[in-house]
């Protein structure tokens, strides 16, 4: 009976220790670097180093203020609104993308609505490496485009499944460094990323050229104008043809800051 | 005479019972507050404009319009939608239609120097205090995205961060600053020195970048993340609710806001 009990208050013990664990482990959560549930804002930090009061709308004597009752929207540049779709959940097998991804990195896809176009962007980083930051994909970046033909359902469906092989390849102009981020869509066609630290470019789905972005350049571009100077980048490729070769050399002269 | 407590059956059964509540109410409390858990799915989301757009859409795989935007700001070098004062004046103008919002800006090195964006989010910020009617309930403040590619370095970062931290800490009340940093850009020690004391807002794309985020509250304790999900990524990364699961730790909230948990949403 000694052992049996002896035992049990050895295992109670042990449980009452996990409590009171837990108990200081919440205590740190909340009183720590973390913010608990809404409920407990009033007492609790509002963040690593965050003011208080930046949780706590008892301590803003402002709270509570009406809002005026007119709002005029801002005396700004015409509504721009880009006209895209996302890419259905079955546009590629998902062979297809696990392929893609290992070879191009993290990838955009949707469609321009108005120019009948599928986008695929991928940013060229290695999705499989721990490194940090992640070393380049061996595709590089790119942006891939699909023309459809007017009234080709089979083409214009988000959904039907899609072959990358009727892509055609686009390269910024330093696309084996990988790091290209998508940034917007501007207009109905062009295509604003930062290309790494070699610059912002636009990329024009239209005439498949690229532009060193500025707002001049951007301005002249939506006018429908005399274009600006394309910058020069490493030649397209088929979408079969860039799924079995590396990324091509950069076009390192075409980079800028500013 | 009632000997019940003291026979020896129920001392066992007694002390069965105590034992087996006390390891099933630590056991619960641990699994509770373990770091180690995935966020419960956000309820509330922010959804991004670029200045001169229309309120966002329902994003995919919401039911609910979006609770919250951000003013998309990019840099001015993105032409005049994105210019100083396209920017302030279109975040005024959710912020006055009582909308939650928050003012994003891309920090890129090729378009403007570092003291250039200090100026630029400095020149945002007191225009908002001037001219939103109550900014403290509506203006979550500054978003700012810092990515290892973006081409400033850690400490240019930190530094900026610190310059921020200290323009919005004379705001009235919400305001603050987040920070939209790419984890896998750095290790995790930099990454969590670049945070500063900004409320985090990872960019969690991949499995790269979510175990990034997860070794940061594993090692360091930043266990708050209002997580930002790309929703034109491919499937299951545009998916908030797959991406949230994969995040342990705890939903942004704030009682300026309502007290409800926050995922921020990504469109081009």
């Amino acid at each position: 009976m000694k052992v049996l009990i002896g035992r049990k208050v050895t295992i109670f013990s042990l449980a009452a220790a996990l409590l009171l664990g837990g108990v200081a482990l919440i205590l740190e959560q909340y009183l720590g670097s973390s913010q608990g549930s809404a409920a407990d804002q009033t007492i609790l930090s509002c963040g690593r180093g965050v003011p208080s009061e930046k949780c706590n709308p008892s301590l803003d004597p402002t709270y509570g203020t009406p809002l005026p009752s007119s709002n005029p929207v801002p005396n700004a540049p015409a509504p721009q609104s880009p006209n895209t779709t996302n890419c259905g959940a079955n546009f590629f097998s998902q062979q297809e993308i696990t392929d893609l991804q290992g070879r191009f990195g993290m990838l955009h896809c949707f469609g321009l609505l108005d120019t009948n176009q599928w986008v695929v962007i991928g940013n060229g980083e290695s999705i499989n490496s721990t490194d940090t930051p992640p070393p380049a994909s061996v595709g590089g970046s790119i942006i891939a485009v699909e023309t459809c033909a007017p009234g080709d359902a089979a083409c214009l469906g988000a959904n039907t499944q899609h072959s990358f092989s009727q892509f055609s390849v686009f390269y910024p102009p330093e696309p084996s460094t990988g790091n290209m981020t998508f940034m917007t869509m501007t207009g109905t066609s062009l295509i604003d990323v930062t290309d790494g630290t070699c610059g912002s470019f636009t990329f024009n789905t239209t005439n498949e050229e690229w532009y060193a972005t500025s707002p001049s350049s951007i301005a002249e571009l939506l006018s429908g104008g005399t274009p600006p100077s394309a910058v020069l980048s490493p030649p397209s490729a088929t979408g079969s043809a860039a799924t079995t070769r590396n990324a091509p050399n950069s076009v390192s002269t075409s980079c800028f800051t500013g | 005479m009632k000997k019940l407590k003291f026979e020896p059956g129920f001392v066992k059964f007694g002390m069965n019972r105590a034992v087996t509540a006390l390891v099933i109410i630590a056991t619960s409390s641990l699994l509770l507050i373990n770091p180690a858990s995935a966020q419960t799915t956000p309820a509330n989301y922010l959804f991004n404009s670029y200045p001169s757009q229309a309120y966002p859409p329902t994003a995919p795989y919401e039911s609910t319009a979006p609770d919250g935007i951000v003013v998309e700001g990019l840099y001015p070098c993105e032409g005049s939608y994105y210019s100083i004062s396209s920017v302030e004046q279109w975040t005024v103008h959710w912020a006055n239609a009582g909308d939650d919002t928050v003012t994003e800006i891309s920090a890129y090195a090729s378009c403007q120097t570092l003291s250039a964006y200090e100026s630029e989010l400095n020149q945002i910020t007191k225009y908002v205090e001037a001219n939103a009617t109550n900014p403290g309930k509506y203006w979550g403040g500054l978003m700012i995205d810092e990515e290892g590619g973006y081409g400033f370095s850690a400490s240019q970062l930190e530094t900026l961060n610190l310059y921020i931290q200290n323009i919005m800490s004379s705001t009235t009340g919400l305001s603050w600053y987040f920070t939209e940093i790419e984890p896998n850009s750095w290790n995790t020690a930099t990454y969590n020195t670049i945070l500063e004391s900004s409320w985090a807002d990872p960019e969690s794309y991949s499995t790269s970048t979510i175990g990034d985020v997860n070794a940061e509250c594993t090692t360091y304790g930043m266990c708050t993340n209002m997580v930002e999900v790309d929703t034109e990524f491919a499937y299951p990364y545009d998916d908030y609710a797959y991406v949230t699961g994969q995040v342990n730790g705890t939903a942004w909230t704030n009682s300026y806001w309502g007290g409800a948990y926050w995922a921020n949403l990504w469109r081009s």
